[in-house]
This record gives C-alpha cells, structure tokens and sequence, in this order.
C-alpha cells in the first residue's frame, strides 16, 4: 500500500495525470475534438516516460474528456463529444433557466461520481467481471442495440410521433456506405467520400451546433439569460439528496456498458437518462431541465471508463477505440495486459487503479474551480460567440480525417438540424438511430450467418433474449398502458 | 552524384543478392532530393498501425533526405479517400502514399476505380501475417486435427476482420485447398474477430498474429497454424503454412509506400534509401522489436511482384466469394 502510494504522490505521476485531465476537458469541450483524438495525439509523447505515469495520462484524457464534453453540451446546446448527446437534454433547459452554474455543478459531481463508482468496481471485482466481455458476441450486441433504440421513446419530448419520424430518419442515413456482410455498396451516387458510410461526428456537430448557431443569429437582439454567478460552485443539498441515488445507478450502469466491447459512452448515457424517466415520479418533466436529467448520463459515461478498463487490463481485450489505443501503449511498456499481467506488474497495476481515482479527483477539482471561468461562456455576446463556434465546428470537423468533405456534410446537417429544430423535430432521437443503427443491423445479420440463418439463436442465448424481452416491454408497455386507460375511460363515461 | 550511384548500383547489386534481406551498405544523408518537402498521406486510421510507424520512421527519413517530411492522415472510406488522394497527387517527388493491403482488395469489392497499376512502387517496410487460432478449450491441438475437423463437419465457422479484407481472402483460399465447406463471419476489426473466437462463439479466428498476440498469451486462444515465411519469434512452437504444406503464405497486409504514377526514378530511389536508412536505425528497431512489427523490406521490383501474385489470389477468390 506504502509503495503505492509512493509511486502515485511522485510530481512526475502526479503532473502526467493532471495534465491529462486539463488536455482531456478541453478536448472534450470543443465540438468534434474527441477523447480518441487526445489519445492518438499524446501516445508517443508517453513512450518516452515510465509505465504507470504513461498510462495515467492517457487515462487522464480518456476521464477528463468524457466531463469535458458535458461543459459545453450544458452552455450552447452543443454536445462536445458524442457521449455528452444525452446532456443536452437537460442541461441547456436548466442554462435557459438562467442556472448555468447549478447545470455544470451537477454534471461536474456527476461525472466524478461515475468515475469513482466505475474505479470501486474495477479493483473489487475486476478480474471476476472480465468474463462479461467475452459473452458478449453479435447477438448480445445486436439485442443491446435493440433495446437502446427502445430509448427513441424517451427521448422525443413533447410530439412521440415526431421523435420517431427523427429516429427512422437516423437508421436510414446510418444505413449509407457498403454493408458489412455482402460489401455491398448502398446510396453512396459512386462517391468515394460516402463509400464507408457518413462520418458520425460531422453530423452531431452539425445537427446541434451549426443548426444552434443559425437559431441563435435570429434572435441576436432578443435578451437572452444571464448566468446567476454562483458563488458556491458545489450543487446545493437539496441537490445532492437529487442526485446522488441517481449518480450511483448511473456509474454502475456505466460500468457495465463499459465492459461490453464496442459500447461506449454515448450508449451508456442514453440508456441512464430513459432508466432514470422511466423510472422516475415525474417523467413529464425530464427535458425541461431536471437535475436527474444531466446527473443520469454524465454519471453514466464517465462510468464506461473504468468499465472499459477492465477488459483491457484483465484480458487485453480492448472495449472502444480509447482502451484499443492505450492497449498499444501498454505493449510498448512491456506490460502485456491478460491475467500474469496480475502476477508480474502488480505494483504498476495497483498504481494505475490508484491514479485512475486520483485522475477522477482532478476532473472534480478543476470542474469546481473552474466553473465560474466556464459559465463565462454564456454571457458572451452572441455576435461574439456564434462566429466562434461555427469556425471551430468546422475545424473541428476537418480535423477528424483531413478532409474538407467532412465539413460539407457537417454544413448539411446543420442547415438539415435547423429546419426539424424549426419543426418541432427532437435531435437526440437522429444521434442515437445513427450510433445504433448500424450496431443493429450488423450485428443481427453477423448473428444469422453465425447461427446459418437460424433465428433461435437470439432466444437460447440467456443475455440476447434477457435485452430483447426488455426492448420488447419497453415498446409494448407504454401501448398496454394506453389502452388501459382508454378502457377506464370508456368505462367511466358509459357508467 | 557519382558517389550515390555507385552506391545504389551496390545497393542494388546487393539486395538482389540477399533477395528480400535488407541490404546492409553504409547510407550517407542526401542534399539534392528532387522537391523541397514530401508529405506521406496514410489511408488507414489515424493512431492505427501502419500510422504510429510511418510516424516512427520520418524523422530518419528526414535526416537522411534533407527535406522536411509530413504526415497527413487521410483516413475514411476503408482507405479509399487517401488513395484516390494519394494517385491524384503531383508526381514530381513531393508526394508519396502509404501502400496498404487494402488497395488491391478496393477495385474488386467497391467501385472504386484507381488499383495499384496508378502508383509507382517505392519499397516495403513491413508485413503482418495471417494465422489460425482456435479457442482454448477446443478439442484439437495441432492443424492436421483441425483441418480433418474441418473436411468431416462442413460449416465450421471462421470469424475474420472485414468482409473482402485480406483474412477473409486468406481463409477462402486455405479452405479451397483442403477442400472444405467453411461459413465466413466478418467482424469489424481484428479484434472483435478475436473476441468472438475467445468467447467460443465461432469455431476459429483468422486474423494476424499481432492481432491475436494478448488473446494467445493469455491463454483464451490457441494458434495452430502461422502463414508467415518462418516461424513466429514469439511462437515457435506454431508451424508454418509452407512446412505444412498449405497455400496461403501469397496473401498478407503489407505496408510499404508508394508514389503517384510517373513519378521520378531519382526521388523513388531516393525515398527507398531514406527507409533503409531509417530501418537500420537502432531506435527505429528497438521501437519496431516492441511493438511487434516485423522487417519485411522489399526493393519496387519484388514490391510489385509480391502485389502482383496478391491481386492474383484476391480476383480468383472474390469471384469465388460472389464478392466482385
């Protein structure tokens, strides 16, 4: 315990991982910068120090940038990374409010929460748990997927129609590019550009911030809210009594996404926010800025951390394409992750453990501290501000691949976002069809060549028909229930 | 100048030599390359492997080359949009391309339109090779069990890293040969393909052995057989394709670089040097040792021939596949 502590409280452990946090929030927090990119870019820089400090800024990035995307998701309606799609929904309800700082104090406690929670359940139970990932296979993927897209539901707002209209939208365009179990190439006109399907981040940041920007250049003269400065950054008690059940289901709901290779993030923050509605007292009054609302998915993706982790150290299997990054990084150490890894480096093991919790303090810190800097944000002058953030969607968009084809689609998807915006059309449902969609439809039919064309096996698979079950209750319950109520009615009337 | 062609007419007479063997002549930085800077456009994901050491090896390309060099990742498309880039670039030595497995896989299963016969080899540097792994706990231990496994049960199920990727190619081909009836589960990656074969949810995994190294090591996966040249360092136990007696040894995902067509034979010349050069750096090599890339460097001539005996096994499978 002694030398663990002595490894992480060195100013060389202590600095990488800080720095690692304060570059992972700003990656984060810029539409179309992502915690991939962070990791990509600083691995060589880590090849020059030592295993446990290495590792803990990539860790660092990887924790700081799933926070970071909440800042701005809060403030302008912009999600920053696709894990912080969920937020939107409640966090820039509560900065129209006026309570800008209420909305970035939730998700800072949130986000640390989920972290902690997730770190608990690596160290206790890591080893144990690393089985989970390796159940999973096509039909447990598809069958989660299945039940995620259920979700469309919960997050339509007010008009369900209209959400779902938005959602099959997001299957349709997830369905461009050649598919993955004939090659065959579908709706891309013969261009090379759409040949592998349109880029995801383009569209998110399109979708919200440009379609955002052009809201906002109509009412550059209206008064807008002025973010109350708070002087006690901390979320109040009567908050924290809010929050906290619901941080706890969110870390470890996280946790267990985490694990499952190829589910990140912007799942596990979808599935958090439909639990905590359906689940709730009040479900009418999720999206109108409910501290549940922003505590649920930022609990939640900063969950999928630690969850990530586990395969990646217990097993060398790598969960997304952060952990596929580090599993390089750790390769380059000498520290070949799977089961000796346990045996050989326990003392660097058990110090990434601690640093990942310290790595989760630093996000609460510098959260904190500056989020008084952050509420800023808002009260800059919208001529100001918009001309910003359209130059940096499309930076942020060219910079994914080097390729200005990226920013016309993200062009499109804003002019697109901001007539269904007009419309009455919710966002969220696109994102998520669009994340889903293809994790769907892949899977299922990877599952049918598997089985040889036999449906039976998403039902004598106990994970696969356990997630359809729930898909399936999710969709038919809400029916079951109105016609109840169309029953007592009628009932009512006729006695 | 006299000097550098006396030297290539070595480097030449000396790799032909050695055949694929790097040659092992003293190479002094150059001060007259043809364009003031070279920009290498790398098709494959940013971060990914053939990026993370094409950035490894520039800064030696550029001390040796004297002109500063660029990275750009032009990733997206399965590859597609930096080749279409990459063959569309001006020829005049400033550019060059990385060249990856995918190109030849591109024309048949796509319709993309530019192939290997729009670039200039340069040389490659490095090559990953397929292998057969098949859960732990299943009941054969060497490939000739697995292979009468194969011949009596038809529909064994093999998960490879992308439909019409080099492995899938690699597994139709192997299966041809000892004549059984295989069902092919693409996968997204590598990795995922490993994941499905470690969960026991398919009956063996063909992908390369970097791909399956930590799934191997710790003891999820076993391998059976290497379609590598020789046996693997780390697994010597494993024998090869050729020891064995089977084909697929023609199929592998190269990485090496190419240049757009007509482009000059002074500045291909001159880009092959500066990558022996940076191969023969210790740092380099350390870098290459740890990350599990092996040396596989090849002069343009047997670049091309190597392709062309690809491109050969792709077009013959992918009809067969119903792929092209």
């Amino acid at each position: 315990m002694i030398t663990i502590l002595q490894n992480l409280f060195q100013p060389i452990v202590l600095l990488s991982t800080l720095a690692g946090v304060v570059m992972g929030i700003a990656f984060g927090a810029m539409p179309g910068l992502t915690s991939t990119m962070g990791v990509c870019l600083l691995m060589p820089l880590t090849f020059g120090m030592d295993a446990a400090p290495g590792m803990l800024m990539l860790i660092g990035i990887f924790c700081g940038a799933l926070y970071g995307g909440s800042i701005t998701a809060c403030l302008i309606n912009t999600p920053g990374t696709p894990s912080a799609a969920a937020t939107v929904l409640d966090g820039y309800p509560m900065t129209l409010k006026g309570e800008a700082g209420r909305a970035l104090g939730i998700s800072t406690v949130s986000s640390f929460g989920g972290g902690i929670i997730s770190g608990i359940v690596m160290i206790l139970i890591a080893q144990r748990l690393a089985m989970l990932s390796l159940s999973f296979s096509a039909p447990e993927t598809f069958s989660l997927a299945f039940f995620g897209l259920s979700i469309i539901a919960s997050i339509s707002g007010k008009n369900l129609v209209k959400g779902l209209m938005a959602g099959c939208m997001g299957i349709l365009l997830s369905m461009i590019g050649i598919d993955n179990i004939t090659a065959f190439s579908r709706f891309n006109f013969g261009s090379v550009f759409l040949m592998k399907g349109l880029s995801f981040i383009p569209v998110l940041v399109g979708l919200f911030a440009l379609s955002q920007c052009f809201i906002t250049c109509e009412e550059l003269y209206v008064e807008r809210p002025q973010a109350k400065k708070t002087r006690n950054p901390i979320p109040s008690k009567k908050d924290l009594r809010i929050i906290i059940p619901t941080i706890i289901r969110g870390g470890i709901t996280g946790t267990f996404i985490g694990i499952i290779p190829g589910a990140g993030g912007d799942i596990s923050a979808f599935i958090s926010y439909d639990m905590e509605r359906r689940f709730s007292k009040h479900p009418e009054l999720f999206g109108t800025g409910l501290p549940e609302g922003i505590a649920a998915p930022e609990s939640s993706n900063n969950g999928t951390t630690g969850g990530a982790l586990i395969p990646l150290l217990t097993l060398g299997i790598p969960g997304d394409a952060n952990t596929a990054i580090m599993l390089g990084a750790l390769q380059m150490h000498n520290m070949t992750p799977g089961p000796s890894l346990f045996l050989t480096r326990l003392t660097d093991v058990h110090t990434i453990f601690a640093g990942f919790m310290l790595a989760n303090v630093f996000v609460l810190t510098l959260g904190l501290l500056g989020q008084n800097m952050f509420v800023k944000i808002v009260s800059i002058p919208k001529r100001i501000l918009v001309p910003v953030i359209m130059v940096m969607c499309a930076i942020g968009s060219y910079s994914i691949n080097n390729n200005f084809y990226d920013v016309l689609v993200m062009f499109i998807a804003g002019v697109v976002g901001y007539f269904l915006t007009k419309g009455g059309f919710p966002l969220s449902p696109i994102v998520l069809a669009l994340i889903l969609g293809q994790m769907c439809e892949g899977n299922f039919r990877r599952s049918l060549v598997m089985s040889q064309g036999s449906y039976k096996i998403f039902f004598t698979r106990p994970i696969c028909a356990a997630f359809i079950l729930l898909g399936t209750a999710a969709i038919v319950w809400p029916l079951i229930k109105g016609i109840r109520g169309y029953i007592k009615r009628r009932k009512g009337i006729t006695a | 100048m006299k000097k550098r062609l006396l030297l290539l007419v070595a480097a030449a007479a000396i790799s032909m030599m050695a055949g694929t063997v790097m040659a092992e002549e003293e190479l002094t930085p150059i001060d007259n390359y043809p364009a003031k800077s070279l920009q290498i456009t790398v098709p494959p994901s940013a971060g990914g492997g053939t990026d993370v050491l094409i950035r490894a090896m520039t800064p030696k390309m550029e001390e040796y080359l004297g002109v500063p060099i660029t990275v750009v990742n032009k990733s997206g498309g399965g590859c597609a949009i930096g080749f279409a880039a990459g063959a569309e670039d001006p020829n005049d030595g400033s550019c060059i391309t990385a060249g990856v497995a995918e190109l030849l896989g591109l024309p048949y299963t796509t319709s993309f339109e530019y192939t290997y016969h729009d670039f200039e080899p340069i040389c490659n540097f490095n090559s990953c090779y397929g292998t057969i792994c098949v859960p732990k706990s299943a009941p054969y231990d060497t490939i000739e069990d697995f292979v009468a496994y194969m011949q009596e049960n038809p529909g064994v199920r093999f998960a490879n890293s992308g439909i019409g990727g080099p492995w899938h190619i690699l597994a139709a081909e192997f299966a041809e040969d000892i004549g059984a009836e295989v069902v092919h589960v693409p996968c997204d990656g590598g990795g995922p393909a490993a994941t499905a074969c470690a969960g026991g949810n398919v009956e063996a995994v063909n992908v390369s052995d970097a791909e399956v190294k930590t799934y191997v090591d710790s003891d999820l996966l076993k391998m059976l057989l290497t379609f590598s040249p020789e046996r693997l360092e780390g697994y010597p136990d494993v024998p090869t394709a050729l020891e064995k007696g089977y084909v697929g040894a023609d199929v592998v995902v190269f990485r090496g670089f190419i240049g757009p067509k007509g482009m000059p034979q002074e500045a291909i010349d001159a880009v092959d040097a500066a990558t022996r050069y940076a191969l023969a750096d210790p740092g380099v090599q350390e870098f290459m040792a740890n990350n599990m890339y092996t040396n596989n460097y090849m002069n343009a001539e047997d670049f091309l021939k190597m392709m062309d005996d690809m491109d050969k096994v792709i077009a013959d499978q992918c009809e067969k596949l119903g792929l092209s």
